[in-house]
Protein backbone atom coordinates (compact mmCIF):
# COMPACT_ATOMS: atom_id res chain seq x y z
CA UNK A 1 0.00 0.00 0.00
CA UNK A 2 1.15 3.36 -0.95
CA UNK A 3 2.59 5.68 1.53
CA UNK A 4 3.29 8.99 0.77
CA UNK A 5 4.20 10.48 4.45
CA UNK A 6 7.64 12.13 4.03
CA UNK A 7 8.20 11.82 8.23
CA UNK A 8 9.06 8.81 9.92
CA UNK A 9 7.43 10.00 13.11
CA UNK A 10 3.96 10.35 10.93
CA UNK A 11 4.49 6.66 9.35
CA UNK A 12 4.88 5.66 13.53
CA UNK A 13 1.72 7.82 13.98
CA UNK A 14 -0.24 5.10 11.25
CA UNK A 15 1.14 2.26 13.78
CA UNK A 16 0.09 4.02 16.61
CA UNK A 17 -3.44 4.45 14.78
CA UNK A 18 -3.91 0.73 13.52
CA UNK A 19 -3.45 -0.83 16.58
CA UNK A 20 -6.12 1.67 18.43
CA UNK A 21 -8.36 0.71 15.64
CA UNK A 22 -7.74 -3.27 16.60
CA UNK A 23 -8.34 -2.24 20.28
CA UNK A 24 -11.42 0.08 20.05
CA UNK A 25 -12.88 -3.21 18.14
CA UNK A 26 -12.06 -5.65 21.19
CA UNK A 27 -13.53 -3.19 23.38
CA UNK A 28 -16.54 -3.49 21.56
CA UNK A 29 -16.92 -6.91 21.53
CA UNK A 30 -15.92 -7.22 25.19
CA UNK A 31 -19.16 -4.62 25.46
CA UNK A 32 -21.28 -6.88 23.66
CA UNK A 33 -20.01 -10.19 25.75
CA UNK A 34 -21.14 -8.29 28.89
CA UNK A 35 -24.14 -6.58 28.16
CA UNK A 36 -25.57 -9.86 26.89
CA UNK A 37 -24.12 -11.56 30.39
CA UNK A 38 -26.32 -8.93 32.01
CA UNK A 39 -29.48 -10.24 30.23
CA UNK A 40 -28.48 -13.62 30.44
CA UNK A 41 -26.43 -14.68 33.32
CA UNK A 42 -25.72 -18.47 32.00
CA UNK A 43 -23.95 -16.68 28.70
CA UNK A 44 -20.35 -18.18 28.65
CA UNK A 45 -20.72 -19.20 31.94
CA UNK A 46 -17.32 -20.59 33.76
CA UNK A 47 -16.02 -19.75 30.81
CA UNK A 48 -15.96 -15.98 30.35
CA UNK A 49 -16.69 -14.18 33.46
CA UNK A 50 -18.46 -10.97 33.29
CA UNK A 51 -16.03 -9.25 35.79
CA UNK A 52 -13.17 -10.05 32.65
CA UNK A 53 -15.20 -8.97 29.78
CA UNK A 54 -15.87 -5.54 31.76
CA UNK A 55 -12.35 -5.50 32.48
CA UNK A 56 -11.40 -5.85 29.26
CA UNK A 57 -14.12 -3.35 28.11
CA UNK A 58 -12.53 -0.59 29.90
CA UNK A 59 -8.82 -1.31 29.76
CA UNK A 60 -9.50 -1.37 26.00
CA UNK A 61 -10.73 1.66 25.83
CA UNK A 62 -8.34 3.22 27.78
CA UNK A 63 -5.63 1.81 25.97
CA UNK A 64 -6.86 2.40 22.29
CA UNK A 65 -7.21 6.18 23.79
CA UNK A 66 -3.83 6.38 25.03
CA UNK A 67 -2.54 4.83 21.58
CA UNK A 68 -4.78 7.35 19.80
CA UNK A 69 -3.53 9.85 21.52
CA UNK A 70 0.32 9.62 21.22
CA UNK A 71 -0.54 8.86 17.44
CA UNK A 72 -1.95 12.27 16.82
CA UNK A 73 1.05 13.71 18.60
CA UNK A 74 3.36 12.03 16.28
CA UNK A 75 1.09 12.87 13.16
CA UNK A 76 0.74 16.57 14.26
CA UNK A 77 4.44 17.20 15.56
CA UNK A 78 6.77 16.99 12.43
CA UNK A 79 3.84 19.52 11.07
CA UNK A 80 3.58 21.92 13.70
CA UNK A 81 7.68 21.89 14.38
CA UNK A 82 8.69 21.74 10.78
CA UNK A 83 11.37 18.84 11.91
CA UNK A 84 11.19 15.18 12.22
CA UNK A 85 10.82 13.66 16.23
CA UNK A 86 14.00 13.81 17.57
CA UNK A 87 14.49 9.75 18.62
CA UNK A 88 11.98 8.50 16.19
CA UNK A 89 14.64 5.42 16.43
CA UNK A 90 13.36 5.20 20.60
CA UNK A 91 9.77 6.02 19.52
CA UNK A 92 9.75 2.75 17.10
CA UNK A 93 11.20 0.36 19.91
CA UNK A 94 8.45 1.61 22.25
CA UNK A 95 5.75 1.45 20.21
CA UNK A 96 6.15 -2.27 19.66
CA UNK A 97 7.32 -2.93 23.16
CA UNK A 98 3.72 -1.36 24.28
CA UNK A 99 1.99 -3.52 21.91
CA UNK A 100 3.26 -6.59 22.33
CA UNK A 101 2.98 -5.97 26.58
CA UNK A 102 -0.88 -5.02 25.15
CA UNK A 103 -0.69 -8.09 23.97
CA UNK A 104 0.36 -10.68 26.43
CA UNK A 105 -1.56 -8.53 29.41
CA UNK A 106 -4.83 -8.96 26.94
CA UNK A 107 -4.01 -12.92 26.43
CA UNK A 108 -3.99 -13.11 30.35
CA UNK A 109 -7.11 -11.60 31.24
CA UNK A 110 -8.68 -13.45 28.79
CA UNK A 111 -7.09 -16.68 29.04
CA UNK A 112 -5.85 -17.40 32.70
CA UNK A 113 -8.19 -14.80 34.62
CA UNK A 114 -8.17 -14.98 38.04
CA UNK A 115 -5.00 -15.86 40.34
CA UNK A 116 -4.20 -16.81 44.07
CA UNK A 117 -4.73 -13.53 45.07
CA UNK A 118 -1.07 -13.18 46.27
CA UNK A 119 1.61 -11.11 45.09
CA UNK A 120 2.60 -12.78 42.44
CA UNK A 121 -0.94 -12.20 41.07
CA UNK A 122 -0.96 -8.15 41.62
CA UNK A 123 2.61 -8.56 39.42
CA UNK A 124 1.19 -10.96 36.63
CA UNK A 125 -1.98 -10.91 36.11
CA UNK A 126 -4.02 -7.96 37.57
CA UNK A 127 -3.25 -5.29 40.21
CA UNK A 128 -7.15 -4.71 41.08
CA UNK A 129 -7.05 -0.77 40.18
CA UNK A 130 -10.15 0.10 38.25
CA UNK A 131 -9.58 1.19 34.85
CA UNK A 132 -5.71 0.48 35.29
CA UNK A 133 -5.34 -3.00 36.13
CA UNK A 134 -2.29 -3.86 34.36
CA UNK A 135 0.02 -6.17 36.36
CA UNK A 136 2.71 -4.23 37.57
CA UNK A 137 5.37 -5.35 35.67
CA UNK A 138 3.16 -4.23 32.97
CA UNK A 139 2.59 -0.90 34.44
CA UNK A 140 6.21 -0.05 35.31
CA UNK A 141 6.70 -0.91 31.54
CA UNK A 142 4.24 1.66 30.47
CA UNK A 143 5.99 4.20 32.18
CA UNK A 144 8.85 3.78 30.86
CA UNK A 145 7.25 4.09 27.31
CA UNK A 146 5.38 6.69 28.31
CA UNK A 147 8.20 8.62 29.49
CA UNK A 148 10.58 7.63 25.61
CA UNK A 149 7.31 9.57 24.09
CA UNK A 150 7.14 12.47 27.02
CA UNK A 151 11.43 12.82 26.15
CA UNK A 152 10.63 12.56 22.26
CA UNK A 153 7.86 15.59 22.81
CA UNK A 154 10.13 17.76 24.72
CA UNK A 155 13.11 17.23 22.56
CA UNK A 156 11.46 18.05 19.56
CA UNK A 157 9.58 20.93 20.38
CA UNK A 158 12.46 22.53 22.32
CA UNK A 159 15.03 21.85 18.71
CA UNK A 160 11.94 22.68 16.35
CA UNK A 161 9.45 25.75 16.31
CA UNK A 162 7.39 25.57 19.28
CA UNK A 163 4.38 26.76 18.33
CA UNK A 164 0.97 27.10 20.55
CA UNK A 165 -0.37 24.06 20.11
CA UNK A 166 3.02 21.94 20.63
CA UNK A 167 3.97 24.42 23.92
CA UNK A 168 0.14 23.57 25.17
CA UNK A 169 0.50 19.83 24.54
CA UNK A 170 4.26 19.77 26.51
CA UNK A 171 2.20 20.91 29.28
CA UNK A 172 -0.44 18.86 29.01
CA UNK A 173 1.38 15.57 28.05
CA UNK A 174 4.21 15.77 31.16
CA UNK A 175 0.67 16.12 33.88
CA UNK A 176 -0.79 13.19 31.71
CA UNK A 177 2.08 10.83 32.36
CA UNK A 178 2.69 11.99 35.80
CA UNK A 179 -0.46 11.83 37.19
CA UNK A 180 -0.31 7.86 36.04
CA UNK A 181 2.30 7.76 39.14
CA UNK A 182 -0.94 8.36 41.68
CA UNK A 183 -1.93 5.11 40.59
CA UNK A 184 0.78 3.24 40.90
CA UNK A 185 1.17 2.54 44.54
CA UNK A 186 -0.51 0.69 47.49
CA UNK A 187 -1.85 2.33 50.70
CA UNK A 188 -3.46 0.25 54.03
CA UNK A 189 -6.25 2.84 54.28
CA UNK A 190 -8.47 2.57 51.52
CA UNK A 191 -9.89 6.25 51.45
CA UNK A 192 -6.19 7.17 50.80
CA UNK A 193 -5.85 4.62 48.22
CA UNK A 194 -8.91 5.90 46.52
CA UNK A 195 -7.91 9.52 46.76
CA UNK A 196 -4.96 8.67 45.10
CA UNK A 197 -6.23 6.40 42.40
CA UNK A 198 -8.84 8.84 41.50
CA UNK A 199 -5.97 11.53 40.77
CA UNK A 200 -5.25 9.40 37.73
CA UNK A 201 -9.04 8.72 36.36
CA UNK A 202 -10.69 12.05 37.04
CA UNK A 203 -7.61 14.20 36.34
CA UNK A 204 -6.87 12.00 33.67
CA UNK A 205 -10.45 12.82 31.89
CA UNK A 206 -11.52 15.93 33.49
CA UNK A 207 -8.45 18.03 32.96
CA UNK A 208 -5.56 16.65 30.88
CA UNK A 209 -7.58 14.69 28.27
CA UNK A 210 -9.39 17.76 27.64
CA UNK A 211 -6.96 20.32 26.90
CA UNK A 212 -5.74 17.53 24.69
CA UNK A 213 -8.69 17.56 22.30
CA UNK A 214 -8.56 21.41 22.73
CA UNK A 215 -4.78 20.65 21.16
CA UNK A 216 -6.16 18.14 18.60
CA UNK A 217 -9.28 20.69 18.09
CA UNK A 218 -7.12 23.66 16.98
CA UNK A 219 -4.34 21.38 14.99
CA UNK A 220 -7.91 19.86 12.99
CA UNK A 221 -9.36 23.36 12.04
CA UNK A 222 -6.60 25.03 10.98
CA UNK A 223 -5.70 21.97 8.78
CA UNK A 224 -9.38 20.94 7.95
CA UNK A 225 -11.00 24.22 6.97
CA UNK A 226 -8.11 26.99 7.10
CA UNK A 227 -9.36 28.27 10.35
CA UNK A 228 -6.45 31.45 11.74
CA UNK A 229 -3.83 29.86 13.97
CA UNK A 230 -4.03 33.07 16.40
CA UNK A 231 -7.64 33.11 17.14
CA UNK A 232 -8.09 29.17 17.72
CA UNK A 233 -4.70 29.26 19.94
CA UNK A 234 -6.47 32.17 22.19
CA UNK A 235 -8.60 29.93 22.96
CA UNK A 236 -6.18 27.19 23.18
CA UNK A 237 -4.81 28.71 26.47
CA UNK A 238 -8.50 30.25 27.36
CA UNK A 239 -9.31 26.30 27.52
CA UNK A 240 -6.15 25.21 29.39
CA UNK A 241 -6.78 27.80 32.09
CA UNK A 242 -10.54 26.81 32.85
CA UNK A 243 -10.17 23.20 32.26
CA UNK A 244 -7.37 22.95 34.66
CA UNK A 245 -9.40 25.07 37.06
CA UNK A 246 -12.18 23.71 36.61
CA UNK A 247 -10.86 19.93 36.68
CA UNK A 248 -8.44 20.01 39.15
CA UNK A 249 -11.07 21.89 42.35
CA UNK A 250 -14.29 20.25 40.53
CA UNK A 251 -12.89 16.57 41.46
CA UNK A 252 -13.86 17.88 45.34
CA UNK A 253 -17.19 16.38 43.96
CA UNK A 254 -15.82 12.89 44.88
CA UNK A 255 -13.76 13.71 47.98
CA UNK A 256 -17.09 13.18 50.32
CA UNK A 257 -17.26 9.64 49.71
CA UNK A 258 -13.34 9.47 51.28
CA UNK A 259 -14.02 11.20 54.16
CA UNK A 260 -12.42 14.52 53.01
CA UNK A 261 -13.58 17.55 55.08
CA UNK A 262 -17.10 18.53 54.33
CA UNK A 263 -16.15 21.81 52.56
CA UNK A 264 -14.90 20.01 49.37
CA UNK A 265 -18.91 19.08 49.06
CA UNK A 266 -18.94 22.93 48.13
CA UNK A 267 -15.91 23.85 46.41
CA UNK A 268 -16.30 20.30 44.42
CA UNK A 269 -20.13 20.95 43.68
CA UNK A 270 -19.14 24.26 42.53
CA UNK A 271 -16.10 23.90 40.90
CA UNK A 272 -18.10 20.82 38.98
CA UNK A 273 -20.91 23.05 37.90
CA UNK A 274 -18.15 25.29 36.14
CA UNK A 275 -16.56 22.21 34.21
CA UNK A 276 -18.72 22.50 31.23
CA UNK A 277 -18.22 26.12 30.56
CA UNK A 278 -15.32 26.01 28.51
CA UNK A 279 -17.01 23.38 27.12
CA UNK A 280 -19.40 25.75 25.64
CA UNK A 281 -16.80 27.55 25.18
CA UNK A 282 -15.04 25.78 22.97
CA UNK A 283 -18.70 25.02 20.96
CA UNK A 284 -19.15 28.98 20.30
CA UNK A 285 -15.98 29.57 19.03
CA UNK A 286 -15.84 26.49 16.37
CA UNK A 287 -19.72 27.91 15.36
CA UNK A 288 -18.75 31.46 15.26
CA UNK A 289 -14.78 30.59 13.52
CA UNK A 290 -16.70 27.98 11.18
CA UNK A 291 -19.15 31.23 10.16
CA UNK A 292 -17.11 33.86 10.05
CA UNK A 293 -14.43 32.03 7.95
CA UNK A 294 -16.88 30.49 5.25
CA UNK A 295 -18.93 34.23 4.96
CA UNK A 296 -15.40 35.44 4.35
CA UNK A 297 -14.62 33.22 1.60
CA UNK A 298 -17.95 33.43 -0.07
CA UNK A 299 -17.75 37.15 0.34
CA UNK A 300 -14.16 36.79 -1.82
CA UNK A 301 -16.08 34.46 -4.46
CA UNK A 302 -13.78 32.26 -3.10
CA UNK A 303 -14.87 28.35 -2.61
CA UNK A 304 -14.94 27.05 1.23
CA UNK A 305 -12.02 25.48 2.67
CA UNK A 306 -12.67 21.68 3.39
CA UNK A 307 -9.68 18.81 2.92
CA UNK A 308 -11.31 16.66 4.75
CA UNK A 309 -15.03 15.86 5.33
CA UNK A 310 -15.30 12.64 7.28
CA UNK A 311 -12.85 14.28 9.81
CA UNK A 312 -14.70 17.61 10.11
CA UNK A 313 -17.93 15.58 10.70
CA UNK A 314 -16.23 13.87 13.61
CA UNK A 315 -14.59 16.82 14.96
CA UNK A 316 -18.11 18.55 14.95
CA UNK A 317 -19.68 15.01 16.84
CA UNK A 318 -16.91 16.15 18.98
CA UNK A 319 -18.41 19.15 19.71
CA UNK A 320 -21.82 18.11 20.59
CA UNK A 321 -20.87 14.62 22.34
CA UNK A 322 -18.68 16.81 24.91
CA UNK A 323 -21.12 19.13 25.71
CA UNK A 324 -24.28 16.09 26.03
CA UNK A 325 -22.25 13.24 27.53
CA UNK A 326 -19.49 15.54 29.93
CA UNK A 327 -21.72 18.21 30.17
CA UNK A 328 -25.13 17.54 30.42
CA UNK A 329 -24.94 13.50 31.30
CA UNK A 330 -22.22 15.09 33.64
CA UNK A 331 -23.89 17.49 35.45
CA UNK A 332 -27.05 16.08 36.22
CA UNK A 333 -25.42 13.57 38.84
CA UNK A 334 -22.19 15.02 39.60
CA UNK A 335 -23.69 17.34 42.63
CA UNK A 336 -23.10 15.61 45.83
CA UNK A 337 -26.42 15.56 47.02
CA UNK A 338 -27.65 14.32 44.18
CA UNK A 339 -24.42 11.73 43.62
CA UNK A 340 -24.83 9.97 46.74
CA UNK A 341 -28.08 8.71 45.60
CA UNK A 342 -26.44 7.77 41.58
CA UNK A 343 -22.85 6.99 42.23
CA UNK A 344 -22.16 3.57 40.96
CA UNK A 345 -25.94 2.96 39.31
CA UNK A 346 -26.09 2.60 35.48
CA UNK A 347 -26.36 6.52 35.89
CA UNK A 348 -22.43 6.83 35.74
CA UNK A 349 -22.32 4.07 33.21
CA UNK A 350 -24.54 6.11 30.96
CA UNK A 351 -21.94 9.46 31.85
CA UNK A 352 -19.57 7.49 31.26
CA UNK A 353 -20.50 6.45 27.45
CA UNK A 354 -21.77 9.28 26.14
CA UNK A 355 -18.57 11.29 27.66
CA UNK A 356 -15.78 8.97 26.77
CA UNK A 357 -17.36 8.74 23.14
CA UNK A 358 -18.37 12.29 22.70
CA UNK A 359 -15.28 14.16 23.89
CA UNK A 360 -12.72 11.83 23.28
CA UNK A 361 -13.42 8.21 20.64
CA UNK A 362 -15.34 11.41 18.26
CA UNK A 363 -12.23 13.23 17.71
CA UNK A 364 -9.57 10.37 17.41
CA UNK A 365 -11.82 9.21 14.70
CA UNK A 366 -11.50 11.96 13.27
CA UNK A 367 -7.62 12.09 13.41
CA UNK A 368 -7.89 8.22 11.75
CA UNK A 369 -9.51 10.33 8.92
CA UNK A 370 -6.42 12.92 9.53
CA UNK A 371 -3.90 10.15 9.23
CA UNK A 372 -5.59 8.41 6.13
CA UNK A 373 -5.68 11.89 4.44
CA UNK A 374 -1.73 11.54 4.45
CA UNK A 375 -0.94 8.62 3.93
CA UNK A 376 -2.81 8.34 0.91
CA UNK A 377 -1.67 11.43 -0.30
CA UNK A 378 -5.31 12.91 -0.57
CA UNK A 379 -6.08 16.90 -1.13
CA UNK A 380 -9.43 16.40 -0.19
CA UNK A 381 -11.19 13.47 1.64
CA UNK A 382 -14.69 13.44 0.77
CA UNK A 383 -17.49 11.60 2.72
CA UNK A 384 -18.71 8.30 1.27
CA UNK A 385 -21.65 6.07 1.79
CA UNK A 386 -19.62 4.08 4.06
CA UNK A 387 -18.45 7.34 6.69
CA UNK A 388 -21.73 8.60 6.81
CA UNK A 389 -22.92 4.88 7.37
CA UNK A 390 -20.40 4.81 10.31
CA UNK A 391 -20.78 8.23 11.91
CA UNK A 392 -24.70 7.53 11.94
CA UNK A 393 -24.62 4.14 13.33
CA UNK A 394 -21.77 4.74 15.95
CA UNK A 395 -23.59 7.82 16.97
CA UNK A 396 -26.88 6.49 17.06
CA UNK A 397 -25.81 3.55 19.35
CA UNK A 398 -24.42 5.53 21.66
CA UNK A 399 -27.23 7.96 21.89
CA UNK A 400 -29.54 4.93 22.40
CA UNK A 401 -27.18 2.90 24.68
CA UNK A 402 -26.93 6.26 27.02
CA UNK A 403 -30.62 6.63 26.99
CA UNK A 404 -31.39 2.87 27.73
CA UNK A 405 -28.80 3.33 30.47
CA UNK A 406 -29.99 6.41 31.89
CA UNK A 407 -33.84 4.71 32.02
CA UNK A 408 -32.19 1.93 33.76
CA UNK A 409 -30.16 4.13 36.63
CA UNK A 410 -33.56 5.99 37.16
CA UNK A 411 -35.22 2.95 38.16
CA UNK A 412 -32.07 1.45 40.46
CA UNK A 413 -31.84 5.26 41.91
CA UNK A 414 -35.39 5.09 43.15
CA UNK A 415 -35.72 1.55 43.98
CA UNK A 416 -32.29 0.35 44.96
CA UNK A 417 -31.26 3.77 47.13
CA UNK A 418 -33.99 5.91 48.00
CA UNK A 419 -36.81 3.67 48.58
CA UNK A 420 -34.97 0.43 49.91
CA UNK A 421 -31.83 2.53 51.53
CA UNK A 422 -28.76 0.59 49.67
CA UNK A 423 -28.95 -2.49 50.50
CA UNK A 424 -27.59 -5.81 49.64
CA UNK A 425 -31.64 -6.88 49.24
CA UNK A 426 -32.40 -3.44 46.79
CA UNK A 427 -29.58 -3.97 44.56
CA UNK A 428 -31.20 -7.51 43.60
CA UNK A 429 -34.82 -6.25 43.70
CA UNK A 430 -33.85 -3.18 41.80
CA UNK A 431 -31.86 -6.06 39.18
CA UNK A 432 -35.24 -7.35 38.48
CA UNK A 433 -37.35 -3.75 38.13
CA UNK A 434 -38.95 -3.85 34.88
CA UNK A 435 -37.16 -0.50 33.73
CA UNK A 436 -33.98 -1.69 34.91
CA UNK A 437 -34.13 -5.20 32.64
CA UNK A 438 -35.81 -3.46 29.74
CA UNK A 439 -32.98 -0.68 29.64
CA UNK A 440 -30.43 -3.04 29.68
CA UNK A 441 -32.34 -4.65 26.84
CA UNK A 442 -32.40 -2.28 24.64
CA UNK A 443 -28.63 -0.97 25.55
CA UNK A 444 -27.87 -4.15 23.86
CA UNK A 445 -29.36 -3.87 20.94
CA UNK A 446 -27.88 -0.40 20.43
CA UNK A 447 -24.65 -1.11 21.16
CA UNK A 448 -25.08 -3.92 18.32
CA UNK A 449 -25.87 -1.29 16.35
CA UNK A 450 -22.62 0.56 17.20
CA UNK A 451 -20.78 -2.52 16.50
CA UNK A 452 -22.38 -2.63 13.20
CA UNK A 453 -21.22 1.24 12.74
CA UNK A 454 -17.49 0.23 13.89
CA UNK A 455 -17.40 -2.29 10.37
CA UNK A 456 -18.57 0.39 8.57
CA UNK A 457 -15.51 2.21 9.67
CA UNK A 458 -12.99 0.20 9.03
CA UNK A 459 -14.46 -1.04 5.89
CA UNK A 460 -14.26 3.01 5.10
CA UNK A 461 -10.70 3.45 6.68
CA UNK A 462 -9.42 0.06 4.29
CA UNK A 463 -11.00 1.39 1.22
CA UNK A 464 -9.99 4.69 0.94
CA UNK A 465 -6.65 4.26 -0.57
CA UNK A 466 -8.62 2.94 -4.08
CA UNK A 467 -11.65 4.89 -3.81
CA UNK A 468 -11.85 7.61 -6.59
CA UNK A 469 -13.97 9.83 -5.33
CA UNK A 470 -11.14 11.37 -3.39
CA UNK A 471 -9.01 14.15 -5.28
CA UNK A 472 -6.02 13.49 -5.20
CA UNK B 1 -13.25 11.67 70.76
CA UNK B 2 -16.54 13.38 69.88
CA UNK B 3 -18.40 11.07 66.88
CA UNK B 4 -18.36 13.40 63.84
CA UNK B 5 -22.28 13.56 62.69
CA UNK B 6 -22.67 14.22 58.79
CA UNK B 7 -26.17 15.25 58.76
CA UNK B 8 -27.19 13.45 55.17
CA UNK B 9 -29.65 15.88 52.84
CA UNK B 10 -33.09 13.24 52.25
CA UNK B 11 -34.39 13.95 48.60
CA UNK B 12 -38.59 13.36 48.52
CA UNK B 13 -38.68 10.63 46.35
CA UNK B 14 -40.99 12.92 43.71
CA UNK B 15 -37.87 15.97 43.67
CA UNK B 16 -35.50 13.07 41.60
CA UNK B 17 -37.07 13.30 38.01
CA UNK B 18 -37.36 16.94 38.77
CA UNK B 19 -33.86 17.71 39.66
CA UNK B 20 -32.42 15.55 36.36
CA UNK B 21 -34.50 17.55 34.41
CA UNK B 22 -33.95 20.69 35.55
CA UNK B 23 -30.10 20.43 35.97
CA UNK B 24 -29.83 19.41 32.12
CA UNK B 25 -31.74 22.43 31.21
CA UNK B 26 -29.22 24.49 32.82
CA UNK B 27 -27.06 23.23 30.13
CA UNK B 28 -29.72 23.32 27.66
CA UNK B 29 -31.04 26.65 28.11
CA UNK B 30 -27.51 27.84 28.67
CA UNK B 31 -26.49 26.31 25.30
CA UNK B 32 -29.61 28.33 23.78
CA UNK B 33 -28.29 31.25 25.22
CA UNK B 34 -25.19 31.49 23.95
CA UNK B 35 -26.23 29.88 20.50
CA UNK B 36 -28.57 32.77 19.96
CA UNK B 37 -26.51 35.44 21.13
CA UNK B 38 -23.43 33.57 18.71
CA UNK B 39 -26.06 34.08 15.65
CA UNK B 40 -27.01 37.31 16.38
CA UNK B 41 -23.91 38.48 16.61
CA UNK B 42 -22.71 36.85 13.28
CA UNK B 43 -25.68 38.31 11.62
CA UNK B 44 -27.36 34.80 11.03
CA UNK B 45 -30.13 35.98 13.26
CA UNK B 46 -32.35 39.32 13.29
CA UNK B 47 -30.86 41.37 16.07
CA UNK B 48 -34.79 41.25 16.66
CA UNK B 49 -34.10 37.69 18.54
CA UNK B 50 -31.93 38.80 20.90
CA UNK B 51 -34.03 39.24 23.96
CA UNK B 52 -35.13 35.72 23.13
CA UNK B 53 -31.16 34.77 24.10
CA UNK B 54 -32.08 36.74 27.24
CA UNK B 55 -35.16 35.10 28.18
CA UNK B 56 -32.96 31.37 27.79
CA UNK B 57 -30.45 32.75 30.61
CA UNK B 58 -33.51 33.39 32.72
CA UNK B 59 -34.77 30.39 32.78
CA UNK B 60 -31.14 28.86 32.98
CA UNK B 61 -30.83 30.80 36.21
CA UNK B 62 -34.15 29.63 37.50
CA UNK B 63 -33.59 25.58 36.85
CA UNK B 64 -29.71 26.35 38.65
CA UNK B 65 -32.10 28.11 41.68
CA UNK B 66 -34.85 25.33 41.48
CA UNK B 67 -31.90 22.46 41.48
CA UNK B 68 -29.83 24.36 44.48
CA UNK B 69 -32.87 24.58 46.67
CA UNK B 70 -34.12 21.00 45.48
CA UNK B 71 -30.96 19.10 46.69
CA UNK B 72 -30.83 21.33 50.11
CA UNK B 73 -27.57 23.18 49.06
CA UNK B 74 -26.91 25.76 51.73
CA UNK B 75 -26.97 29.04 51.80
CA UNK B 76 -23.24 30.12 50.62
CA UNK B 77 -23.19 27.87 47.78
CA UNK B 78 -26.42 29.14 46.31
CA UNK B 79 -24.75 32.64 46.71
CA UNK B 80 -22.05 31.74 44.57
CA UNK B 81 -23.87 29.79 42.02
CA UNK B 82 -26.25 32.55 41.20
CA UNK B 83 -23.00 34.64 40.86
CA UNK B 84 -21.64 32.42 38.75
CA UNK B 85 -24.68 32.37 36.55
CA UNK B 86 -24.33 36.55 36.36
CA UNK B 87 -20.80 36.04 35.20
CA UNK B 88 -22.22 33.68 32.87
CA UNK B 89 -24.36 36.66 31.48
CA UNK B 90 -21.44 38.94 31.38
CA UNK B 91 -19.03 36.56 29.58
CA UNK B 92 -20.32 36.24 26.05
CA UNK B 93 -20.91 40.72 25.80
CA UNK B 94 -17.38 40.54 27.35
CA UNK B 95 -15.72 38.07 24.66
CA UNK B 96 -17.57 39.65 21.90
CA UNK B 97 -16.48 43.69 22.83
CA UNK B 98 -12.97 42.26 23.04
CA UNK B 99 -13.31 40.68 19.68
CA UNK B 100 -14.59 43.55 18.07
CA UNK B 101 -11.86 45.86 19.19
CA UNK B 102 -8.86 43.34 18.55
CA UNK B 103 -10.31 43.50 14.96
CA UNK B 104 -10.73 47.50 15.09
CA UNK B 105 -7.28 47.81 15.73
CA UNK B 106 -5.99 44.47 13.11
CA UNK B 107 -7.54 46.56 10.52
CA UNK B 108 -6.23 50.24 11.57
Amino acid sequence: MANNLKFESQKLAINYFFVAAVLFGAQLLMGLIAATQFLYPSFLFEIFDFSVARMVHINALVVWMLYAMIGSVYYLLPEETGIETVGIKLGKLAFYILTAAVTVVVLVYILVQVGPASESTIWLINEGREYIEAPRWADIGIVVVVLVFVFNLFATALKGEQTGIVTVLMADVLALAGLYLAGMFFTDNISMDQYWWWWVIHLWVEATWEVFVGCLLSYGLIKIIGARREVVEMWLWIEVSMLFGSGILGLGHHYFWIGTPEYWWEIGALFSALEPVPLVAMFVHVVYDWGKETGLKEGQNEEKMMTNSPAFAWFVTNAFGNFLGAGVWGFFHTLPQVNIYTHGTQFTSAHGHLAFFGAYATILIGMFYMGLQGKNGITKLRATFDSKMAISLITIGVLGMTVSLTIAGYGQVLVERAQMGATWEAYFVSQDFVWFVQGMGWRLATGVLTFIGFIFLIKDLLTTSKNPIHER
Amino acid sequence: MEPILIVRPEIALDDFLPIFLASSFVLIFGLFYVAIYTLVKMEKLKSIYQPFAYVFWVLQTYCMYYVATTIQSNHFTIKALMVTMVCYLILPHLWYYLNQRAEERYEQ
